[in-house]
């Protein structure tokens, strides 16, 4: 009875952790997924929220975008969108939040460029009474917070350990018991989703000892530098049967290797992000498979938690909450392409 | 105003600033009436700027979007000055940027790794002063074009900061040091530096033989002016400048931060003397304009973000605010010639 309980307690943290996404008929209305918080109360007024992003220029920060779009307009809240020109402009985003602090919003959404860029706009955000929420990394930590009186109710962002985690468990899938040897291209060192992506890696490898990690070296989220390393890491251990890379612009660097070297299809290749040049990849069996996650999501979530926050129900949101994530590969890569061009926007452009 | 009073050459400069500072009140009094008859100009821009500004939005006339504007152009002034010397020499230095991350990060890592604060703050500004001096000296004696001198600094100072950082910034620093270049320090450091700046440049034969430089070398050098020395100064002191601004920002991240200056602040600092009408050709030092270049831009670019106008379309303004000052300069100086 109680090793039973155990099982199904075990069995539900295991679906838990392998991405809450069940699969999803084609027309079904995928919203119902994104209602973290159940019920969310009529707004009392028409509440005006503030976000600032790090950059528009890129898909990934216009699904974002399209998620608070979204959320807004269905809860009847107004929603106005701040970024900087590009990810380094660090000066920038300061001066546009503490430019932003005089518009008085009712609360103001955070996407900061960088752990501190932010600190001091948003020390004078708390001192002026207005709430704040983290979306995405870069995440303020809970000592800049304490240090410069900083509140931020909760952190709404992706799990970029786990989706590293996700590739271990599909390789172990993949190989079986016999296992073998496996390696990974990671990205800018030092970057936040660079190093947590490399951690996930390596503590879920610890549970697979059947998986050898043999390289893991970086190649700065670049395609041409991944390409460089994959050629030297098969040059070095030509048994290798997963590889693991941090993005999907370095796995299709590695695939252009695997091309050149004569082994493509011989081994698994993992990316991440779900970009369309990577669900290309997929659909034409060069690259097995993507985690791809939901930014759009973290948008729509995020304006979910402001409305509870603002009519005085902050105690529903969690601290943290990560977005959902798949595996994308060939077994439903086509199902994907169907129905998830409002989530990415990427998606739509190959429907196109 | 190259005139004879270059000839003499340099070495009595010390003992000329002592004798000058009695002076220096009705100086600055005379400084500043002339730098509005050379910059009315901009004045009239800007008060334009604000009256746009303050149509455009009703959160624009607020006493905390002033602070903001005055401590953001503080923070350009910084550079600026330095790189309005730089231009009057007529050279130009991309390495900023670079500069201010690197010295910066190196002081952090300093701190972090137990240098009190003073030493480590001293180590970052004589790595500042070292590498605008290397600057100059290949400038000077490679002859090197400026732009390619400082091109190569920059990708060279970039690159050892992201080998001494690692690529994550250096956090957790010492209160004395953030308190000391935070807030209103960072207008006191830039309205400072740019009196200093003023004095010497308008009122010392040192500021004379400065512009010399950019006027004619070769005369400047037959004259006697230690041409090199001056120049490899000159750059020392964009570096020094550099860097105090990289504290400022610094100090306002609480953190050093690796892609700090990778932004448009270097851009900035290299627009606002160009607005202010000091020209590439060099010969030229109006450290007012420079300020009123600063002021111009980050009215633009508060006024702007408060208006709601996306980041990209700003820098497409600040763009066109620099062709229609450099053609503005060309027009009135092709008038004078005619």
């Amino acid at each position: 009875m109680l090793s039973k309980l155990t099982k199904t307690v075990s069995l539900m943290a295991v679906a838990a952790t392998f991405g809450i996404a069940a699969p999803v008929a084609a027309g079904e209305d995928r919203m119902a997924l994104y209602e973290r918080f159940g019920e969310i109360p009529v707004p009392s007024k028409e509440y005006r929220i503030g976000v600032i992003l790090k950059t528009f220029n890129n898909d990934y920060f216009i699904d974002l975008k399209n998620g608070f779009q979204d959320a807004a307009d269905k809860y009847g809240v107004k929603v106005e969108f701040f970024a900087a020109p590009g990810e380094t402009d660090l000066l920038i985003q300061k001066q546009l939040m503490e430019d932003m602090l005089v518009r008085q919003f009712d609360l103001i959404a955070v996407n900061p460029s960088s752990t501190s860029n932010l600190l001091e706009p948003a020390a004078r955000a708390t001192k002026m009474g207005i709430p704040l929420i983290n979306v995405n990394d870069a995440y303020i930590s809970k000592e800049d917070q304490e240090k410069h009186n900083i509140d931020i109710i909760s952190f709404i962002s992706t799990d970029w350990a786990e989706q590293m985690r996700h590739h271990v468990r599909y390789c172990a899938e993949k190989l079986g018991d016999e296992g073998g040897q496996i390696a990974h291209i990671m990205g800018f060192p030092g970057s936040t989703a660079a190093t947590q992506r490399l951690e996930g890696y390596e503590t879920e490898l610890a549970k697979f000892p059947q998986l050898e990690s043999v390289a893991v070296l970086p190649a700065d989220w670049d395609r041409k530098k991944a390409m460089d390393v994959a050629a030297d890491m098969i040059q070095a251990n030509p048994d290798i049967k997963c590889l693991s890379a941090s993005n999907d612009n370095m796995a299709l660097g590695a695939i252009q290797a695997l091309k050149n070297a004569g082994k493509l299809g011989d081994m698994i290749v993992m990316g991440c992000d779900g970009i369309p040049d990577a669900v290309t990849a997929i659909q034409n069996d060069e690259l097995t498979a993507s985690v791809a996650f939901m930014q759009y999501e973290n948008g729509y979530n995020t304006i979910e938690a402001a409305i509870l926050h603002l009519e005085g129900m902050g105690d529903k949101i969690p601290e943290t909450l990560f977005a959902n994530q798949e595996i994308w590969d060939k077994s439903n890569i086509d199902d994907k392409i169907a129905n998830y061009g409002r989530y990415y926007s990427g998606m739509a452009k190959l429907t196109n | 105003m190259t005139d004879a009073r270059i000839i003499g050459g340099a070495g009595r400069e010390s003992s000329g600033l002592i004798t000058m500072l009695p002076a220096a009140i009705e100086s600055m009094f005379r400084l500043s009436w002339r730098a509005l008859r050379e910059s009315w100009g901009l004045i009239l821009a800007l008060a334009i700027l604000v009256l746009i500004f303050s149509q455009a939005s009703p959160y624009f006339l607020n006493t905390l979007v002033l602070e903001r504007i005055l401590t953001n152009a503080s923070f350009t002034l910084i550079m600026a000055t330095g790189m309005t010397l730089v231009i009057a020499t007529g050279g130009i230095d991309v390495s900023i940027g670079a500069t201010l991350a690197l010295s910066s990060m190196v002081a952090a890592t300093l701190m972090n790794l137990g240098t009190p604060v003073l030493p480590a703050a001293m180590a970052g500004l004589l790595l500042g002063a070292g590498i605008g001096a290397f600057n100059g000296s290949i400038i000077s004696y490679l002859k090197l074009q400026p732009f390619i001198a400082t091109l190569a600094m920059l990708s060279l100072a970039r690159g050892m900061t992201l080998i001494i950082s690692g690529g994550s910034p250096a956090f957790d620093l010492p209160e004395a040091f953030t308190s000391a270049f935070k807030d209103e320090m960072v207008m006191v450091i830039g309205l400072g530096g740019l009196l200093l700046t003023m004095l010497v440049m308008h009122r010392t034969r040192l500021g004379i033989q400065i512009r010399g430089i950019g006027g004619n070398e070769n005369t400047c050098y037959i004259c006697g002016v230690r041409v090199n020395a001056l120049r490899i100064g000159v750059y020392a002191f964009q570096g020094i400048m550099a860097v105090l601004a990289g504290y400022t920002l610094t100090a306002s991240f609480d953190a050093a931060e690796p892609t700090a200056g990778l932004s448009t602040e270097w851009l900035e600092a290299m627009a606002a003397p160009i607005i202010g009408g000091n020209t590439m050709a060099g010969g030229r030092a109006r450290l007012f304009g420079t300020l009123m270049g600063c002021l111009i831009l980050a009215t633009m670019r508060s006024g702007l973000n408060i208006s709601g106008v996306p980041t990209a379309w700003q820098q497409v303004a600040i763009g066109g605010i620099i062709v229609g000052a450099v053609t503005l300069d060309v027009l009135t100086n092709r008038k004078k010639v005619s």
